[in-house]
């Protein structure tokens, strides 16, 4: 969490709320992973809060599974979260800093698509009936932030796709290649991915071993002339490692 | 956080028991181990209690002293819930700043005190922006039987209902005990391969992937709930979990209450 992001300014640092927000987080999410597809590897997932209005975790939650969708790392579904609470004995859906804080409680939950609850909390005050009808209202939520989450996938990599398939279709000149290859990019290979995935730790890293931002260039370059065939991807990649770049070089100025 | 290692045969028989319903010790699924607690055990701390469910150890220690209350609750009491998993209460302990795991329960253990109103920590300021009453509850793990939330909850309830506020040692007027008007009792479940089990031993919370603690108060209300581990639980799942956990926090409230 952001020291700013706050009424009264944090200690920078996780303290024990964000270890166990950490936690069940990780939880939710573990399950719907293909971690059996990663022996010996970790998968680290960043989620920086910004500005906390409540429903950090939610929106921590609903913003790594689209992440880790976009990674291409292979999972059993999407995880989407939202939270139900009770303010002046009404149940609501996705409490703000308010009703939180003066709120009678508070529940958060996510779920997949099909059903299956992988984070369960509650603190507060609510009767069983209260209980039974918030999770109802709860997972009608989550099927929102389910549609949303699809949404965002679907119309980032389609706008990718398109602008690809113009760019083959003016380069190459090939008929049948360009509508086929968009569905080449959704699917991404898990040994690429892993490779991505190394990729940023080591962009990290290098920055902490305060090594020059030129090694990281080279890895890049590296990558791009990898060879032809699969050059929306890379492009992909160049792209993300692009932007990776630009932070660390912020990051840096900032020490 | 590694799980210590399961061997699978272990893990087929209990599988294999589960189908037949039964569980390793004999127990019906939603049987809980005999519970032993014992108050008062440490004379230097404001309240004390000492809580066994099966092989599961705990002492829970409540220290009261004024302090300064958080800037956006001037006028209410504090209480800090802190849980150490002791290096001999299990070979997975080790020392050190605590891990997740004992965070998430004296987290969980805190929200059910704190946010079921448990204790009126209104009645806990004594100057309002300047100066309250404190109350630290510190959970030590003897030994690990499995089960260590409900034994930490059973434990710091158990604990206050016996504290004494400590004004004269101050010079705050006379001690009292302190203002509780609900008694919160946490009742967990796990998931194993499909059936739910309360009050898992160590093996079964080492098969399990998920587990629920339902927090429960006299009025058969919720007062918190956490689900932990990386599985997932259907709604039905839980609704059954919520129904039984309810009716066994009030078995063990009436229990409790004798004390």
């Amino acid at each position: 969490m952001a020291s700013f992001s706050v009424e009264d300014r944090k200690r920078p640092g996780p303290d024990r709320r964000s270890i166990e927000v950490s936690k069940v987080s990780r939880e939710a999410l573990e399950d719907q992973v293909f971690t059996e597809y990663f022996p010996k590897s970790a998968i680290d997932i960043f989620v920086e809060v910004l500005q906390a209005d409540a429903g950090t975790r939610t929106a921590a939650i609903n913003a790594a599974s689209v992440a880790l969708a976009d990674a291409g790392i292979p999972m059993r579904s999407l995880v989407s979260a939202c939270a139900v609470g009770k303010v002046d004995d009404t149940l609501v859906l996705d409490l703000n800093k308010d009703e939180d804080n003066y709120g009678q409680a508070d529940m958060p939950i996510a779920m997949t698509p099909d059903g299956k609850i992988t984070l369960l909390q509650m603190d507060g005050h609510l009767t069983k009936e209260e209980f039974k009808q918030g999770l109802e209202m709860a997972q009608e939520g989550c099927r929102q932030v389910y549609e949303m989450q699809r949404k965002a996938l679907i119309d980032y990599y389609s706008k990718k796709t398109e602008v690809l398939a113009t760019e083959a279709t003016a380069t190459k000149d090939v008929k049948e290649d360009a509508p086929e290859e968009p569905e080449d990019v959704t699917p991404v290979e898990v040994t690429e991915n892993t490779e991505d995935t190394e990729k940023i730790d080591d962009t990290n890293e290098t920055e902490d071993s305060e090594k020059t931002e030129d090694t990281v260039k080279t890895d890049d370059v590296e990558e791009s002339e990898d060879s032809g065939e699969d050059v929306p991807y890379i492009d992909e990649i160049a792209d993300e490692t692009d932007g990776q770049m630009d932070e660390s070089e912020e990051e840096s100025f900032n020490e | 956080m590694n799980k210590e290692i399961v061997s699978i045969i272990q893990k087929d028989q209990l599988y294999n028991l589960m189908l037949k319903g039964e569980r390793a010790d004999g127990r019906a699924f939603d049987e809980i181990r005999e519970i032993k607690i014992e108050t008062g055990v440490i004379a230097k701390a404001e309240g004390s209690a000492r809580v066994e469910i099966g092989d599961t150890k705990i002492i829970a220690g409540v220290k009261i002293s004024p302090g300064t209350p958080f800037p956006d609750t001037p006028d209410v009491g504090v209480i800090i819930t802190s849980l150490e998993l002791i290096p001999l209460a299990s070979p997975e302990f080790e020392s050190g700043p605590p891990r997740e795991n004992a965070v998430e329960l004296a987290r969980v253990t805190d929200r059910g005190i704190r946010e079921s109103g448990a204790i009126d920590l209104k009645k806990l300021c004594i100057i309002e922006g300047e100066k309250v009453w404190m109350i630290f509850i510190d959970i030590h793990v003897l030994d690990d039987g499995g089960n260590i939330m409900d034994a930490a909850a059973l434990g710091s309830i158990a604990a206050l209902l016996t504290a004494t506020i400590p004004a004269e040692r101050y010079e705050l007027g006379e001690d009292a005990p302190l203002p509780i008007r609900d008694i919160p009792v946490s009742v967990t479940a796990v998931d194993i391969g499909g059936g739910i089990v309360f009050d898992p031993s160590l093996q079964e919370e080492r098969v399990a992937n998920t587990k629920l603690t339902v927090i429960s108060n006299q009025e058969g209300a919720l007062a918190g709930m956490q689900k932990s581990g990386s599985g997932s639980l259907s709604t039905d799942q839980i609704n059954h979990i919520v129904e039984v956990a309810c009716k066994k926090a009030q078995d063990l409230r009436e229990k409790f209450l004798e004390i």
